[in-house]
């Protein structure tokens, strides 16, 4: 199979694909836009604000395709230990964190004019997700932490693991916890005849927009991921020479400095 | 296997007693916690008395971090991760072990703290069932957690650092249901303190579980 | 419009973000595949042989 890095002109992380994913993004989101600012009616309830909603909806939805990317990354990795899944999980981890908070921030945003707070402890879907997020922060700080690869790889996919276990539990206490929910009743269902055509369209629109750019985002986070995984694992390898060519009372003494703690 | 998790227990256990860390450091801190929500709320008002049983149980989680640390603070001396490792003991068995270990600790640690708050904030218990169960059950679920992000944290130059960072969100959920029970059984929120209790069960039940699998994988090198 | 000051927010920062994201991505991408050679740029290999 000839691979990607077999061609000489290879000079950043784009291929083909992301090109073409890149390029309808790009295309989605000025319709995005479109759609949502300009061709679809205002809300009978929400007013103009639910314009908020074309943003927030699809973020919140690629933050939680992120996550569950994450934790099936995590499980594949804890069942067949290949790197490459250990990869996905951490590229995907990232960039549901970036969406997660979007999606907290617009809802916040939607929320100040609509409830005249920018919180609502009583909403059990933004206190689970900030949760969540907080949740994933951690992982990903642990994903920063040195140390031995493999190591780091096992700790990573057990935390993604229990991070995605954990997501209906969180749910269920805050639902209980909050009694009374103000959100939004889920806002796409078929027995919902509240939202007016376009509007379901500027929001289906987004999400799908939204999805391939999580296709596109991943694609270059995880190259990313690849690359730095191969330049530490050259850098080791280097060290590793390095090491030898030296005299052991030299390599001693590196080793005491190295490993100075507090 | 019953043996292997009272060998790991009582290990834990004797070195508690015998350093006396838990007793000189450990609870004094949380009855510290204690008094500063006393402070930090206007020490002779009703709010102190309304907050009685998430105060407590923040006091907990909190002291709960400290007592996680120094369950392997004890272990990373003298390589005694290696010892454990190589001691041919059940992975499983040695999670379990640990767990009750803290779990103990812990329960102690409730019951001088709930001595504490009933002097200094006052309040009346109406149901001492609920209350003890919860207090059991919820102390599991934070025991199991602990042990497993314990040992996760514990090889990391990071760990005091990492390990509440990673530990607070998840134990959100059993905060939020062992305060809940709580005020239930303290009289204090027309709440149905035993549904909670439910919720606290299968909370405790998941993260014993999934951390007695996960132990093995964590304590093997590489 | 009531409440254009949150609505143009809220969208300027999903897509301000996005846009700042994916030109760090794109800049670390360079970045680093200046580092490794060309052989070892095989991410879309499935095994964990790496």
């Amino acid at each position: 199979m000839k691979t990607l890095g077999e061609r000489d002109e290879l000079r950043n992380t784009s291929s083909r694909g992301t090109r073409i994913l890149g390029g309808l993004s790009l295309v989605g989101i000025v319709f995005m836009g479109l759609i949502g600012l300009w061709w679809s009616p205002e809300d009978s309830d929400m007013g103009d604000l639910v314009r908020i909603m074309y943003v927030h909806v699809p973020s919140a939805w690629l933050a939680y395709m992120a996550f569950i990317l994450t934790a099936i990354g995590s499980a594949m990795f804890l069942w067949k230990r290949s790197v490459w899944w250990d990869l996905v999980a951490g590229a995907s981890a990232e960039i549901g964190v970036l969406f997660c908070a979007l999606a907290l921030v617009t809802g916040s945003l939607w929320g100040r004019p609509t409830w005249g707070t920018y919180w609502r402890w009583g909403d059990a879907r933004i206190v689970t997700t900030l949760v969540l997020l907080l949740m994933y922060v951690g992982y990903l700080a642990l994903r920063h932490v040195d140390g031995d690869p493999t190591q780091r790889s096992k700790r990573a996919a057990i935390v993604g693991l229990i991070a995605a276990g954990n997501i209906p539990v969180v749910r269920m206490s805050v639902v209980w916890w909050s009694n009374r929910t103000l959100h939004q009743k889920d806002t796409v269902t078929l027995a919902d005849t509240k939202l007016d055509n376009m509007q379901l369209v500027a929001l289906l629109f987004g999400v799908a927009v939204f999805t391939i750019l999580f296709a596109w985002m991943l694609l270059h986070r995880f190259r990313i991921a690849w690359l730095e995984n191969e330049t530490e694992q050259r850098g080791l390898e280097q060290a590793l020479i390095e090491r030898r060519s030296e005299s052991l009372v030299k390599a001693d003494r590196a080793l005491g400095a190295a490993e100075v703690r507090p | 296997m019953w043996g292997e998790i009272t060998l790991v227990t009582g290990k834990d256990l004797r070195i508690e007693r015998r350093s006396r860390v838990g007793l000189t450091q450990i609870a004094p801190f949380a009855v510290t916690v204690l008094v500063l929500f006393g402070f930090a709320l206007e020490g002779d008002s009703a709010t102190l008395r309304t907050f009685t049983a998430g105060l407590f149980w923040v006091a907990v989680v909190f002291t709960a971090i400290l007592a996680v640390q120094r369950s392997f603070t004890v272990e990373s001396v003298n390589d005694n991760r290696d010892a454990l490792r190589l001691s041919g003991l059940d992975p499983i068995a040695i999670f379990l072990g640990k767990a009750a270990a803290l779990v103990i600790e812990l329960l102690v640690l409730e019951v001088v703290l709930g001595c504490v708050v009933a002097v200094l904030y006052g309040g009346s218990v109406h149901s001492a069932g609920l209350l003890g169960l919860t207090a059991v059950v919820a102390t599991i679920a934070v025991a199991s957690a602990g042990t497993i992000y314990g040992v996760l944290a514990a090889s990391l130059r990071v760990r005091e650092t990492i390990l509440p960072l990673l530990l607070l969100p998840v134990l959100a959920p059993v905060l939020i249901a062992a305060t809940r029970a709580f005020e239930d059984a303290l009289g204090e929120a027309a709440v149905n303190g035993w549904s909670w209790l439910v919720l606290l069960t299968l909370t405790a039940v998941v993260y014993t579980a999934f951390g007695a699998l996960a132990f093995g994988t964590l304590l093997e090198e590489s | 419009m009531n409440g254009l000051g949150y609505i143009i927010a809220s969208w300027a920062l999903v897509f301000g973000s996005i846009a700042v994201y994916a030109v760090r991505l794109v800049q670390r991408g360079r970045m680093l595949t200046r580092r490794v050679p060309s052989q070892r740029r095989r991410w879309m290999s499935t095994e964990g042989d790496a």
